[in-house]
Protein backbone atom coordinates (compact mmCIF):
# COMPACT_ATOMS: atom_id res chain seq x y z
CA UNK A 1 0.00 0.00 0.00
CA UNK A 2 1.10 3.30 -0.90
CA UNK A 3 0.99 6.59 1.51
CA UNK A 4 -1.68 8.44 1.09
CA UNK A 5 -1.16 11.73 -0.73
CA UNK A 6 -2.83 15.41 -1.40
CA UNK A 7 -4.23 15.75 -4.48
CA UNK A 8 -7.18 17.12 -6.92
CA UNK A 9 -8.23 13.33 -8.30
CA UNK A 10 -7.44 13.44 -11.96
CA UNK A 11 -11.60 11.96 -12.45
CA UNK A 12 -12.32 15.67 -10.92
CA UNK A 13 -9.80 17.59 -13.76
CA UNK A 14 -12.01 16.08 -16.82
CA UNK A 15 -15.19 15.89 -15.00
CA UNK A 16 -15.26 19.83 -14.80
CA UNK A 17 -14.32 19.84 -17.98
CA UNK A 18 -17.34 17.96 -18.33
CA UNK A 19 -19.77 20.39 -15.64
CA UNK A 20 -20.15 17.18 -14.02
CA UNK A 21 -19.01 19.46 -10.51
CA UNK A 22 -20.74 22.56 -9.66
CA UNK A 23 -19.10 24.20 -6.41
CA UNK A 24 -20.84 27.27 -7.04
CA UNK A 25 -23.92 28.47 -8.30
CA UNK A 26 -24.69 27.51 -11.59
CA UNK A 27 -26.89 27.24 -14.73
CA UNK A 28 -29.54 25.17 -15.45
CA UNK A 29 -28.63 23.21 -18.33
CA UNK A 30 -31.26 22.36 -21.06
CA UNK A 31 -29.43 18.81 -21.72
CA UNK A 32 -26.70 16.38 -21.14
CA UNK A 33 -25.41 16.97 -24.30
CA UNK A 34 -21.94 19.35 -24.78
CA UNK A 35 -22.57 22.75 -25.18
CA UNK A 36 -21.33 24.11 -28.71
CA UNK A 37 -18.18 25.57 -28.76
CA UNK A 38 -17.46 27.98 -31.29
CA UNK A 39 -13.89 29.48 -32.32
CA UNK A 40 -13.04 33.74 -33.60
CA UNK A 41 -10.62 35.24 -34.92
CA UNK A 42 -9.34 38.64 -33.63
CA UNK A 43 -7.34 40.87 -35.15
CA UNK A 44 -3.71 41.89 -33.73
CA UNK A 45 -3.58 43.76 -30.98
CA UNK A 46 -7.19 43.54 -29.36
CA UNK A 47 -5.93 42.28 -25.62
CA UNK A 48 -7.84 39.07 -25.83
CA UNK A 49 -6.00 36.82 -23.72
CA UNK A 50 -6.55 35.53 -20.03
CA UNK A 51 -9.01 38.41 -18.93
CA UNK A 52 -11.58 37.84 -22.05
CA UNK A 53 -14.84 36.76 -20.47
CA UNK A 54 -17.07 36.22 -23.48
CA UNK A 55 -17.14 36.38 -27.11
CA UNK A 56 -17.38 39.99 -28.50
CA UNK A 57 -17.20 41.04 -31.89
CA UNK A 58 -15.24 44.21 -31.07
CA UNK A 59 -11.76 43.97 -32.52
CA UNK A 60 -12.98 40.24 -34.54
CA UNK A 61 -11.65 40.07 -38.08
CA UNK A 62 -14.27 40.73 -40.59
CA UNK A 63 -13.93 40.27 -44.78
CA UNK A 64 -15.68 37.73 -47.65
CA UNK A 65 -16.56 34.61 -46.23
CA UNK A 66 -16.26 35.09 -42.38
CA UNK A 67 -19.49 35.16 -39.92
CA UNK A 68 -19.12 37.31 -37.37
CA UNK A 69 -18.93 34.84 -34.40
CA UNK A 70 -16.76 32.72 -36.07
CA UNK A 71 -16.98 28.47 -36.66
CA UNK A 72 -18.46 25.71 -34.62
CA UNK A 73 -15.66 23.37 -33.35
CA UNK A 74 -16.52 19.81 -33.83
CA UNK A 75 -16.54 18.21 -30.07
CA UNK A 76 -17.02 14.56 -30.86
CA UNK A 77 -14.48 13.64 -28.03
CA UNK A 78 -15.37 14.07 -24.32
CA UNK A 79 -12.81 15.55 -22.11
CA UNK A 80 -10.11 12.55 -20.56
CA UNK A 81 -7.92 11.71 -18.53
CA UNK A 82 -4.22 11.03 -19.51
CA UNK A 83 -2.13 9.95 -16.70
CA UNK A 84 -3.31 12.45 -13.89
CA UNK A 85 -4.08 15.68 -16.48
CA UNK A 86 -7.68 16.42 -17.67
CA UNK A 87 -7.65 16.83 -21.48
CA UNK A 88 -9.50 18.23 -24.13
CA UNK A 89 -9.03 18.43 -27.60
CA UNK A 90 -11.63 19.36 -30.01
CA UNK A 91 -12.17 16.38 -32.44
CA UNK A 92 -11.36 18.24 -35.95
CA UNK A 93 -9.04 20.93 -37.61
CA UNK A 94 -10.87 23.70 -37.39
CA UNK A 95 -11.14 25.80 -41.24
CA UNK A 96 -12.32 29.06 -42.54
CA UNK A 97 -12.70 28.35 -46.03
CA UNK A 98 -12.73 30.74 -49.03
CA UNK A 99 -12.28 33.67 -46.94
CA UNK A 100 -10.67 36.88 -47.75
CA UNK A 101 -9.23 38.71 -44.21
CA UNK A 102 -6.53 41.27 -45.20
CA UNK A 103 -6.16 43.03 -41.89
CA UNK A 104 -3.75 41.16 -39.47
CA UNK A 105 -4.65 38.63 -36.86
CA UNK A 106 -3.09 36.56 -34.67
CA UNK A 107 -5.61 35.06 -32.10
CA UNK A 108 -8.18 32.59 -31.90
CA UNK A 109 -10.63 32.45 -29.46
CA UNK A 110 -12.57 29.89 -28.24
CA UNK A 111 -16.00 30.51 -26.49
CA UNK A 112 -19.23 28.47 -25.31
CA UNK A 113 -22.20 29.51 -27.23
CA UNK A 114 -24.46 27.45 -25.38
CA UNK A 115 -23.89 29.60 -22.15
CA UNK A 116 -23.79 32.68 -23.05
CA UNK A 117 -20.62 33.28 -25.17
CA UNK A 118 -18.50 32.71 -22.17
CA UNK A 119 -14.90 32.12 -22.94
CA UNK A 120 -12.90 29.38 -22.83
CA UNK A 121 -9.35 29.90 -24.40
CA UNK A 122 -7.19 32.42 -26.35
CA UNK A 123 -4.38 30.80 -29.00
CA UNK A 124 -2.14 32.94 -30.53
CA UNK A 125 0.03 32.43 -33.41
CA UNK A 126 2.39 34.49 -36.21
CA UNK A 127 0.31 37.20 -37.36
CA UNK A 128 -1.59 36.19 -40.69
CA UNK A 129 -3.73 37.69 -43.28
CA UNK A 130 -5.35 35.03 -45.63
CA UNK A 131 -6.62 36.28 -49.35
CA UNK A 132 -9.00 34.17 -51.98
CA UNK A 133 -7.73 31.14 -49.27
CA UNK A 134 -8.41 28.73 -46.11
CA UNK A 135 -7.09 29.15 -42.83
CA UNK A 136 -6.97 25.97 -40.84
CA UNK A 137 -5.96 25.36 -37.30
CA UNK A 138 -4.66 21.95 -36.91
CA UNK A 139 -5.54 20.30 -33.61
CA UNK A 140 -2.70 18.87 -31.90
CA UNK A 141 -2.56 15.11 -30.21
CA UNK A 142 -4.74 14.74 -27.29
CA UNK A 143 -2.65 13.59 -24.26
CA UNK A 144 -1.34 14.91 -21.64
CA UNK A 145 1.63 17.07 -22.96
CA UNK A 146 -0.22 18.41 -26.14
CA UNK A 147 -4.33 18.76 -25.64
CA UNK A 148 -5.83 21.41 -26.53
CA UNK A 149 -6.79 21.93 -22.71
CA UNK A 150 -4.97 20.49 -20.39
CA UNK A 151 -5.33 20.76 -16.36
CA UNK A 152 -2.61 18.80 -14.73
CA UNK B 1 -6.23 25.40 -60.03
CA UNK B 2 -7.07 27.67 -57.04
CA UNK B 3 -9.18 30.23 -55.94
CA UNK B 4 -7.61 34.07 -56.47
CA UNK B 5 -9.27 37.92 -56.24
CA UNK B 6 -9.52 37.10 -60.09
CA UNK B 7 -11.19 34.12 -59.58
CA UNK B 8 -9.74 30.35 -60.12
CA UNK B 9 -6.65 30.53 -61.80
CA UNK B 10 -3.87 28.14 -63.01
CA UNK B 11 -1.21 28.41 -60.41
CA UNK B 12 0.97 27.24 -63.01
CA UNK B 13 0.42 30.75 -64.09
CA UNK B 14 1.36 32.38 -61.06
CA UNK B 15 4.73 33.04 -58.64
CA UNK B 16 4.73 30.74 -55.48
CA UNK B 17 5.81 31.52 -52.67
CA UNK B 18 5.46 29.93 -49.34
CA UNK B 19 6.98 29.82 -45.48
CA UNK B 20 6.90 28.74 -42.49
CA UNK B 21 6.87 30.84 -38.94
CA UNK B 22 7.19 29.36 -35.68
CA UNK B 23 6.80 30.37 -32.29
CA UNK B 24 6.09 28.88 -28.86
CA UNK B 25 2.48 29.11 -29.55
CA UNK B 26 2.56 27.97 -32.72
CA UNK B 27 3.83 26.54 -36.03
CA UNK B 28 2.47 28.87 -39.15
CA UNK B 29 2.67 27.15 -42.72
CA UNK B 30 1.75 29.88 -45.68
CA UNK B 31 1.17 30.08 -49.33
CA UNK B 32 1.21 32.81 -51.70
CA UNK B 33 0.66 33.24 -55.17
CA UNK B 34 1.40 36.40 -57.28
CA UNK B 35 0.53 37.44 -60.99
CA UNK B 36 4.33 37.23 -62.70
CA UNK B 37 5.90 40.71 -62.40
CA UNK B 38 2.81 42.00 -59.94
CA UNK B 39 3.30 42.46 -55.67
CA UNK B 40 0.09 42.35 -55.83
CA UNK B 41 -1.26 39.12 -53.48
CA UNK B 42 -4.04 36.95 -55.17
CA UNK B 43 -4.44 34.13 -52.92
CA UNK B 44 -2.77 33.52 -50.09
CA UNK B 45 -3.69 30.24 -47.20
CA UNK B 46 -2.03 29.98 -43.79
CA UNK B 47 -2.03 26.66 -42.57
CA UNK B 48 -1.51 26.74 -38.38
CA UNK B 49 -0.60 23.82 -35.91
CA UNK B 50 -2.09 25.28 -32.70
CA UNK B 51 -0.14 24.11 -28.98
CA UNK B 52 -1.70 23.32 -26.31
CA UNK B 53 -2.42 25.31 -23.69
CA UNK B 54 -1.86 23.92 -20.07
CA UNK B 55 -2.56 24.95 -16.25
CA UNK B 56 -1.96 23.31 -13.04
CA UNK B 57 -4.52 23.16 -10.74
CA UNK B 58 -3.44 21.94 -7.50
CA UNK B 59 -5.31 21.44 -3.98
CA UNK B 60 -4.65 23.93 -1.47
CA UNK B 61 -3.91 23.05 2.20
CA UNK B 62 -5.83 23.20 5.67
CA UNK B 63 -5.39 26.35 7.53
Amino acid sequence: MAANAQALTATFKSQVLSGVHALGTTVVRGATTPDTVKAALYLVNQSIGVGTTAYSATGEVSGAGYTAGGVTVTNATAPSVSGTTGIWTPSANIAYSSVTLSSAFDTVLLYNSTQSNASIASYTFGSQTVIAGTLTLTMPGNTSSTALIQLA
Amino acid sequence: MITTIHGFMDENDLDRRQGVDEDDSAKVSWVEYRLPGDDQIVHRSAHVELKGEGMDILPGAFA
